[in-house]
């Protein structure tokens, strides 16, 4: 710190000193100036003097110059000086020069003026006269005064620096001794501090060095122990190689060949599947065993590949030995030598052959399945057991103008209708989960935009565990099915409102039926009775006064009214059977036609009457109007057998389009067959009343009665060769 | 005809022409006596009930039988029927229905009312005869109104 110290206050003094030299040499310099310009104004002055004595003497003006240059420049040169000495002590010389150098030129202007008036006695008399060289002796005085006070001050100032210089020397001695010093002891301190870091640095060095060295022993150490290991499993390995084709020859068919594609090695497999001896297969290349299936463009691209040196995988389909196919998975890898040429090529190939059959079988099959998929006439689609939809038949594509990408999986949503739809997924996805059939109708929108409806069908195909492998579905179009079902309900409903008009008015008719026969039964039977009844009186009480003929003739009134009454009743009770309920329960016929048979017999008693009886199937039929149709049947064949000896009734049953059929066969009078259809008609007679009395109203009432059971009756007959009535009582099938 | 009170037979029928073959009827079976004739159901009730101008008359003194036509002006016979059969003092009296129908809700309606007999007037003038004086006979000779009377 006192070195530092003491080399400042040596810098600041020698600085100092500098200073000092500098102010002196500059003052030096202005001093040697001053004197200069002093002397050069005298010398303008002595010019000036000599120009204007010049031209006094000739009047020539080019001795004028020099004056008028110091008249017109003497001006800055006194200033400058004036200037210069302004500070030092010289000035006052200086002041009083200024009125000299001014009267001197103004006595020099007096001459130059007085010569150019040719005033040659003037100018003698002002130069003559002195004043001029008086002025000079004074002005020369005054500047000699000042450069003698200007040197004195030089020469003090000289004296100053000389001690200013030897002091500055003194103080940079000092100065240097000290910052060698200085310099000494620095340098002695930065030699220790650089001996210590190197000694660390060497030793910090060596501590690396040996880490380093630990390190590589280490290493050397693993990589021997991972030597040993590889060697040890390069062993292993190459018995497991061993091991390997042992195993690969048990499972795969394996070839080996060599560039060329001769067949080198063939093992067992190969030659068991191509049916060919190793020693036909060794030497020959495998065209041998080529089927011919797959193009030339498939076996080069193979060729190509591997002679490439790439793997080629794939399905080979080959011929064997006996011409059967096989197919087979094959792999061959080329194998290089050293020189990095295709050395061989080894084949491992395993049979799929019935894999590549049931492919084909289930491709023909799906083939056949899409085929008949499409051409059906309802959208049907395939979906994965989690319900992801893969395939759509053409239909569903015409229908809703969409794409296969746009419906894949669960893009069917898109061409529901919105309302219906979160049914739909629900619906659709409970069946899923539970794997059991979906069936729902919901709207789809088709290509043009509209709706319609369809009947939805997902049926899950299960495998032998019961698992769902695929959803099979259909949509069939049900819109004209509803728009028929709603025609049918509409027509329905106007149906079943005509049925209850119709039955209204059937029921009003009725009624008035009801009402009308009754009328006929009380109202038009009453004069009927007056009629029979006094004629009756008449020839009861007046026949001895009545004549013969007149007893005849109400005897003929009285048989009309009496036909009259009798076509009455049987009109009633033909109109009764219209409205009667059927009250329909099984009924012993044999019995039913034994009791008609019993309550007809009197009247025919007095003839002889024979009737047969066949087997007669319980019938199912209203009691008693049944028993009206074997009362009216069996009393027409008494009636019309009347003219016969012997009457001859068969009374029987057959089969007859799956239906019980009875029969009354009589050997009577019989009928012509061209009227058989007015036969059962109301009031249709085919003989005379005076042959056989009757209404013509019984076999309308038989017919009446067996359609209203659902049956149906007939006849066949022919003149006098009898007749035979049949009926059923139910609906016979169709034959 | 006789004495309201010795009434046997009470014969209520409209038409004239039914009515005189009636009576000939019941005059031919011997049974014209102590006959009273009602043309309608009316009258009918007023002689049974013995009201009107029928009022002097002893109810107790009814008729041993009643045949009533069915079809009558104002009163029906149904009507009739229903009172008679409906009233304690009278619906021991034996009633014949005679009708011109065989109407099967005509005979099931006078069945279920208590009538007694049903003859359905035939057109032969012979039948009815036989039925009237078969059925007459039966009820006015061998149906004889209890003794109380």
């Amino acid at each position: 710190m006192g070195a530092i110290i003491l080399v400042i206050l040596g810098v600041v003094a020698a600085f100092w000193s500098f200073s000092r030299i500098t102010q002196a040499i500059e003052a030096r310099k202005n001093a040697v100036t001053l004197l200069i310009r002093a002397d050069d104004l005298l010398a303008a002055l002595r010019d000036a003097e000599t120009g204007a004595r010049g031209y006094a003497l000739t009047g020539q003006e080019s001795f004028l110059e020099p004056y008028l240059a110091v008249r017109d420049g003497i001006g800055g040169q006194f200033g400058e000086l004036r200037q210069l000495t302004e500070l030092s002590a010289g000035h006052k010389h200086i002041d009083a020069l200024a009125p000299l150098i001014d009267a001197r030129l103004a006595e020099l202007a007096s001459v130059i003026e007085l010569r150019r008036k040719n005033d040659m006695a003037g100018v003698l008399a002002t130069v003559g006269g002195g004043q001029g060289k008086r002025l000079m002796d004074v002005i020369r005085v005054e500047i000699r005064g000042f450069i003698h006070l200007e040197e004195t001050v030089l020469a003090e100032r000289e004296a100053r620096l000389q001690s200013t210089l030897r002091r500055l020397f003194v103080v940079l001695i000092t100065g240097s001794v000290f910052a060698l010093l200085l310099a000494l002891s620095l340098i002695f301190l930065a030699d220790r501090e650089a001996r210590q870091r190197l000694k660390n640095q060497v030793h910090l060095e060596t501590a690396r060095l040996l880490g380093v060295q630990q390190e590589m022993s280490s290493q050397l150490r693993h990589s021997n122990a991972t030597l040993l290991a590889r060697d040890k499993e390069l062993t292993a390995s190459l018995k497991d190689n061993g091991d390997l084709k042992a195993a690969l020859d048990e499972h795969a068919i394996v070839a080996m060949t060599d560039p060329k594609g001769k067949i080198t090695f063939v093992n067992d497999k190969f030659c068991a599947i191509s049916k060919y001896t190793r020693a036909e297969l060794l030497g020959q290349d495998h065209r041998i065993i080529s089927s011919g299936y797959h193009s030339k463009t498939f076996i080069r691209d193979l060729w190509a590949t591997i002679a490439s040196g790439r793997v080629w995988r794939g399905e080979l389909k080959n011929k064997a030995k006996d011409g059967t196919f096989y197919w087979l998975d094959s792999t061959m890898v080329p194998f290089f030598d050293e020189q990095g040429k295709i050395r061989q090529y080894i084949s491992i190939r395993a049979d799929i052959t019935e894999r590549k059959l049931a492919e084909a079988a289930v491709h023909d099959s799906e083939e056949r399945f899409r085929t008949m998929a499409n051409s059906m006439s309802q959208l049907a689609w395939i979906a994965r057991p989690d319900g992801f939809i893969f395939w759509y038949n053409l239909r569903w594509y015409e229908y809703t103008g969409k794409t296969p990408e746009e419906m894949e999986g669960w893009g069917w949503q898109s061409v529901h209708d919105p309302v219906a739809l979160p049914t739909v997924v629900v619906n659709w996805t409970a069946a899923i989960t539970a794997g059991t059939s979906f069936e729902m109708e919901f709207p789809l929108r088709g290509a043009d935009g509209s709706f319609r409806s369809f009947l939805t069908r997902g049926e899950p195909l299960k495998n032998a565990d019961g698992q769902v492998v695929q959803w099979f579905g259909t949509n069939t179009d049900v819109t004209s099915l509803k728009q028929a079902e709603e025609k049918v309900q509409l027509l329905n409903a106007d149906l079943e409102q005509r049925v209850i008009d119709r039955t209204v008015e059937l029921e009003t008719a009725n009624n008035e039926l009801e009402a009308f026969s009754y009328s006929v039964a009380h109202d038009l039977r009453s004069p009927l009775r007056s009629i029979d009844g006094f004629s009756r009186l008449v020839l009861e009480d007046f026949s001895q006064t009545l004549p013969e003929p007149g007893q005849r003739f109400l005897k003929k009134i009285r048989v009309s009214a009496q036909t009259m009454g009798t076509l009455i009743d049987d009109l009633l009770s033909l109109a009764r059977l219209s409205r009667q309920e059927l009250n329909k329960q099984a009924t012993d016929t044999h019995k039913l036609v034994r009791n008609v048979l019993t309550e007809l017999g009197s009247p025919w008693s007095d003839r002889v009457v024979k009737i047969s009886i066949g087997a007669l199937p319980v019938s199912s039929g209203d009691q008693a109007l049944l028993k009206q149709v074997w009362i009216n049947l069996l009393s027409n064949a008494l009636k019309y057998t009347r003219k016969r000896e012997t009457a001859q009734i068969e009374i029987g049953s057959t089969q007859l389009n799956g239906v019980d059929t009875f029969f009354i066969r009589d050997n009577g009078t019989g009928f012509d067959m061209a009227y058989a259809d007015k036969l059962f008609g109301t009031f249709q007679r085919l003989h005379s009343a005076d042959d056989f009395e009757g209404t013509g109203i019984g076999l309308a009432i038989v017919k009446r009665i067996i359609l209203r059971h659902g049956g149906r009756v007939w006849a066949e007959a022919a003149v006098d060769r009898g007749a035979t009535f049949s009926f059923t009582l139910e609906k016979e099938n169709q034959s | 005809m006789n004495d309201n009170n010795t009434v046997e037979l009470l014969l209520v029928e409209d038409s004239p022409e039914d009515l005189e073959l009636a009576l000939y009827a019941l005059k031919k079976a011997n049974l014209a006596n102590h006959i009273h004739v009602a043309r309608d159901g009316v009258e009918a009730l007023e002689f049974i009930f013995c009201e009107g101008k029928f009022a002097g008359r002893q109810i107790t003194n009814h008729p041993k039988v009643i045949l009533l036509d069915l079809k009558l002006p104002k009163v029906d016979g149904l009507a009739v029927l229903k009172r008679l059969k409906g009233d304690p003092r009278t619906k021991m009296i034996p009633v014949v229905m005679l009708t011109s129908s065989k109407q099967q809700s005509d005979l099931v309606a006078t069945y279920q009312l208590g009538v007694n007999a049903y003859i359905v007037k035939p057109v032969n003038f012979e039948r009815f005869t036989e039925a009237v004086r078969e059925l007459g006979l039966f009820w006015m000779l061998l149906n004889q109104a209890p003794a109380s009377v």
